[in-house]
C-alpha cells in the first residue's frame, strides 16, 4: 500500500504540480522501490488521465504534466541503473516522427516506457523521412520502426515508410508501428498507411511492440557491434 | 469569375481576407467559424460536415484543422488552401517547413489578441512556470507573423515573452501566399480561371 495515494497524485496531476507530484513519488519509491510504484501507482493514474484526455474532461496543460512525472519518474529509475533497459534482451526499436510531424510530446512518452520493459530505442528525433527509419532500422538490427504523427496530412507520409519497407523487402523482418492523436480519430489509417498495429496510449505501446515482434516471420539482421 | 464562391473560413483569417485583392474578394461569399474551434476539432469536424451536406461549390480557408478535413475535398465542389495550418497558409510551405523545422511556435495576430484565452483557458496554462517548461520542452523559439494588415502589438508581445520565458521573433509574411494559397484553390474548383 502507498503512503501517496492514486486519487493525491491525480489531484496533483490536475492541479499542475508537476514538482510536488515527482518529489512525492521520489519518496515513495524510496519506500516500495520504482517498479512496484510504476506499475500499482503511476499506471493507473496515468490511465485514467488518458481516459480523461479521450474525453476531453482534462487540458493540454494536465496530460503535459501527466507525462512529465511519468517520464521524470522513469528517467530516475532508469539512471538508477535498477531497471531492466536497453540490454537488447528484448531487440532494437527505432522510433521518430515522420517527416513535417514536430509533436514530441507522445513520442517521448512512448520511449520512456519501451525503455522501462527492456527495449532498447534509438530516437531519431523530429520530422525524420521514410528511408531515414529504414536506413536506421538496418543499421541497427531493429525489429520495429515506430512512427509518430499527430495531423492527417503528416500521417499520410507514414505511407512512404511501408513503401521503402516493401521495396527493399524488409517486411517480413522489419514491422511498423504507428501512433499519435490522428490514429486515435482515424483508426481506419493504420490499414490504409499499411501499418502492422498502432497503441490507443504510451502505456500500451510495449504490449504492441511485444505482440508485432512475436509476430515477425524472419528474425532482424543482428546489429552491428559498437 | 461567374458567381459567388461560398468560402468558409477560420476566424483567424478574418482580417487578413478583408484585405485581398478586391477582383478576389468580390467572387468570394465568405463565412467565418471561430479560430478556437482549433481547440475542438472533432467540434470543427462536425460543423464543417454539416455544412457541406448541401454540394454547393465551396472553398475552404482551413489548415488540416480537423481529422475528417481530406474527406471533405472533392473535385468541382469542394477545395481546400493548401498547407498543414494557417501558418504555412501565410507563409508557404518551404519558408514555414524551414522555421518549423527549427522549433518555432507561431503566432497569428487573431490569436495573439486572444493568447491568454488560448494558452491560460483553452490549454490550462493559467501558471507561467508550467507554461515556460512545456515550451522550453516542446519549441525552441516563437514567432509572430507580421501579415501586414494590422498593426504589430509590441505591448501584448511583451505580455508573451514575459508569460512564456521566450523571446517573440516577428516574421513578415504579408498576403501573397495567402492570395496563392487561394487562387489555386479556387482554379481546382473550377471557379477561377487563373487570370
Amino acid at each position: 500500500m502507498f503512503e501517496y495515494q492514486e486519487i493525491e497524485l491525480l489531484d496533483d496531476i490536475l492541479a499542475g504540480n508537476l514538482d510536488g507530484a515527482v518529489a512525492k513519488l521520489r519518496k515513495e519509491a524510496e519506500r516500495s522501490g520504482y517498479p512496484e510504484l510504476i506499475h500499482g501507482l503511476v499506471e493507473p493514474v496515468l490511465r485514467r488521465a488518458g481516459e480523461m484526455w479521450g474525453e476531453s474532461k482534462i487540458s493540454l496543460a494536465q496530460s503535459y504534466v501527466a507525462g512529465k512525472v511519468t517520464e521524470l519518474l522513469l528517467d530516475e529509475y532508469l539512471k538508477s541503473g535498477s531497471a531492466p533497459v536497453g540490454d537488447g534482451s528484448r531487440g532494437v526499436i527505432i522510433m521518430g516522427n515522420i517527416e513535417d510531424d514536430f509533436h514530441v510530446l507522445g513520442r517521448r512518452m512512448v520511449i520512456a516506457f519501451l525503455r522501462l520493459h527492456g527495449w532498447q530505442v534509438v530516437d531519431l528525433g523530429n520530422d525524420v523521412p521514410a528511408a531515414d527509419f529504414v536506413d536506421a532500422a538496418v543499421r541497427h538490427g531493429a525489429c520495429i520502426i515506430g512512427v509518430s504523427a499527430m495531423m492527417l496530412t503528416t500521417a499520410l507520409n507514414i505511407k512512404a515508410v511501408r513503401v521503402e519497407l516493401d521495396r527493399r523487402n524488409l517486411g517480413d523482418s522489419i514491422k511498423l508501428a504507428v501512433g499519435g492523436a490522428i490514429f486515435r480519430l482515424r483508426p481506419d489509417l493504420v490499414q490504409e498507411l499499411g501499418a502492422d498495429g498502432t497503441a490507443d496510449s504510451a502505456m500500451e505501446a510495449p504490449q504492441l511492440m511485444e505482440r508485432l515482434a512475436e509476430g515477425l516471420s524472419k528474425k532482424p539482421a543482428a546489429a552491428p557491434a559498437g | 469569375m461567374s458567381s459567388k464562391v461560398r468560402t468558409l473560413a477560420c476566424g483567424i483569417f478574418r482580417q487578413e481576407l478583408a484585405r485581398l485583392p478586391p477582383e478576389l474578394l468580390s467572387g468570394l461569399r465568405l463565412s467565418f467559424l471561430d479560430s478556437m474551434l482549433h481547440m475542438q476539432p472533432e467540434k470543427l469536424d462536425q460543423i464543417l460536415h454539416t455544412a457541406l451536406l448541401n454540394p454547393e461549390p465551396t472553398l475552404l480557408v482551413y489548415g488540416d484543422c480537423c481529422h475528417n478535413m481530406d474527406e471533405f475535398i472533392r473535385p468541382s465542389v469542394c477545395r481546400r488552401t493548401a498547407g498543414v495550418n494557417c501558418c504555412e497558409i501565410m507563409l508557404g510551405s518551404p519558408r514555414y517547413c524551414e522555421l518549423r523545422s527549427k522549433g518555432s511556435f507561431f503566432f497569428m495576430p487573431e490569436w495573439t489578441e486572444r493568447w491568454a484565452e488560448v494558452f491560460k483557458t483553452e490549454l490550462g496554462f493559467a501558471d507561467p512556470d508550467l507554461a515556460r517548461r512545456f515550451m522550453a520542452d516542446s519549441m525552441s523559439g516563437l514567432v509572430y507573423l507580421d501579415t501586414g494588415v494590422s498593426t504589430i502589438p509590441s505591448g501584448t508581445i511583451k505580455e508573451i515573452e514575459a508569460f512564456m520565458g521566450m523571446p517573440v521573433r516577428i516574421e513578415h509574411t504579408g498576403l501573397q501566399q495567402l492570395e496563392l494559397s487561394i487562387r489555386a484553390a479556387l482554379k481546382d474548383l473550377g471557379a477561377y480561371d487563373g487570370a
